[in-house]
């Protein structure tokens, strides 16, 4: 340590070795470093998702699948037709449930997914279509009656089984599209029968991704890019999400065709339940299907 | 034991998810992914997966791991092995589960968990959506994260 202090001075000369001097020099910059603002990280972006939904505020039962003058219409044959995607699914009833109509009997819930379709690019990029005001709950029976669910069951009253609001959940005043599956009995607890239940109505909603995909640009309520982007110089951060891996129920399908979709993914039992990397924007676009 | 209604993610919450939302747009951080690992039936299996976690961090070169674990029970089994095998490479890690009545084990890296406990009664309320992850368990992790991070740096 060199330490010189001055009170009154008219002419000083300091000698030291040059090596000294080279390191009181070093240390300026780094300590100026330490109190200087942390710049802005650089960004770069990776991939680009756009987000586009179109507001729909009444579902109807029809003869066939339209989406006009925010109306969803949906072909009530569908339900009859689905049988014949998994014998094991025996009978398929499709219901609306109008926001304030909460005090009706569900099975079991399965599942709560939105609609919506790639138009442009895989998931995780390009461009997706989502309906608003309108999201899908999937319920289920057995033949003999028997909820499908392993353990804890959510069959009762809607209004006092689903936490409303939640981000798992719609909101109150979003209109339910029930469909409700029976499957053969004894199948709830083996991973089959829930599977048979979920590709049944991943079937009946390709009806209406279909529709969904004609729909303009112009007529969407709301647009939205997501960006996939790394932050250099920050530190790295890792989600983890452990899923269920057990089997019926406990089960994930990663990475559909479609977003929050069954057909094309892979189960992550399948996959050996070792971790599989996803993109924010591939979660965000759907890349996650609940079994459970 | 197992994911129940009330602790279970719909496709509908992977699409939302708040945590990703939350992580992905703060600018003091780098999310380099989002690692989905499921929990199998078997213990061995459990490690096994585990370990193929730690080594991906690993190689990853990440300097934190946000976990959240579905369900609970046997679920806790595996979430435990992963905040081991990351805490013994020296990686930072908080944890996220219904915790409940409390963790069926744990270890000396779990000091951080959060307990998403919403009804506060200590067990599986069969609500669907009602003991999930929200926005302000997403904050309260990232700021623990954040401060664990700074004080590995030093």
């Amino acid at each position: 340590m060199f330490k010189i202090s001055v009170k009154q001075a008219k002419s000083i000369t300091m000698e030291m070795p040059e090596k000294l001097a080279q390191m009181a020099l070093r240390e300026k910059p780094q300590q100026s470093k330490s109190k200087a603002v942390t710049p802005l990280p650089k960004e770069n972006v990776l991939r680009t998702l756009i987000w586009r939904e179109f507001s729909v505020n009444n579902v109807q039962i029809s003869n066939n699948t339209k989406i006009v003058d925010n109306t969803l219409y949906l072909d009530g044959a569908l339900a009859q037709q689905a049988l014949s995607i998994n014998p094991l699914v025996k009978k398929v009833t499709i219901d609306v449930i109008k926001p304030g109509q909460h005090d009706v009997f569900t099975n079991t819930i399965m599942d709560i997914m939105p609609i919506a379709t790639k138009v442009e690019g895989k998931m995780g990029e390009g461009i997706t279509h989502c309906l608003r005001g309108v999201v899908v709950f999937l319920t289920g029976i057995d033949e003999a009656g028997r909820q499908i669910a392993e353990f804890g069951s959510s069959h009762g009253i809607l209004k006092d089984k689903v936490a409303f609001g939640m981000p798992g959940t719609p909101k109150i005043d979003e209109i339910v599209l029930r469909i409700d599956v029976v499957i053969e009995k004894g199948a709830g607890m083996e991973r089959r029968g829930p599977l048979a239940a979920h590709q049944v109505c991943d079937w009946i909603l390709d009806h209406i991704r279909r529709e969904l995909k004609k729909m303009p640009p112009q007529e969407a309520v709301f647009t939205q890019e997501f960006k996939d982007i790394r932050r250099e110089g920050r530190p790295k951060v890792l989600i983890v999400k452990e899923l269920g891996g057990q089997g019926a129920m406990h089960e994930k399908i990663i990475m559909p065709s479609e977003p929050g979709g069954v057909r094309g993914g892979k189960s992550i039992i399948d996959l050996g339940n070792v971790p599989v990397i996803l993109t924010p924007n591939e979660v965000k676009d759907g890349g996650i299907h609940s079994m459970t | 034991m197992g994911v129940g209604p009330s602790t279970k993610e719909t496709t509908l919450h992977h699409m939302r998810d708040p945590l990703v939302e939350i992580v992905q747009n703060d600018k003091d951080v780098d999310l380099v992914g989002i690692a989905v690992v499921g929990s199998p039936q078997d213990n061995l299996e459990k490690f096994y997966v585990a370990k193929r976690l730690g080594m991906l961090a690993e190689a990853l070169g990440v300097d934190g791991v946000l976990i959240y674990a579905e369900g609970f029970g046997n679920q806790h089994v595996d979430f435990a092995a992963h905040i081991e095998e990351l805490g013994k490479r020296g990686i930072p890690v908080v944890g996220l589960t219904f915790a409940g009545n409390g963790l069926v084990v744990e270890n000396e890296y779990m000091e951080d968990i959060i307990d998403l406990d919403k009804a506060g009664q200590g067990m599986e309320t069969e609500v669907v959506g009602q003991n999930c992850v929200v926005k302000a368990d997403a904050v309260k992790s990232l700021k623990i994260l954040k401060q664990k991070m700074k004080k590995k740096r030093g």
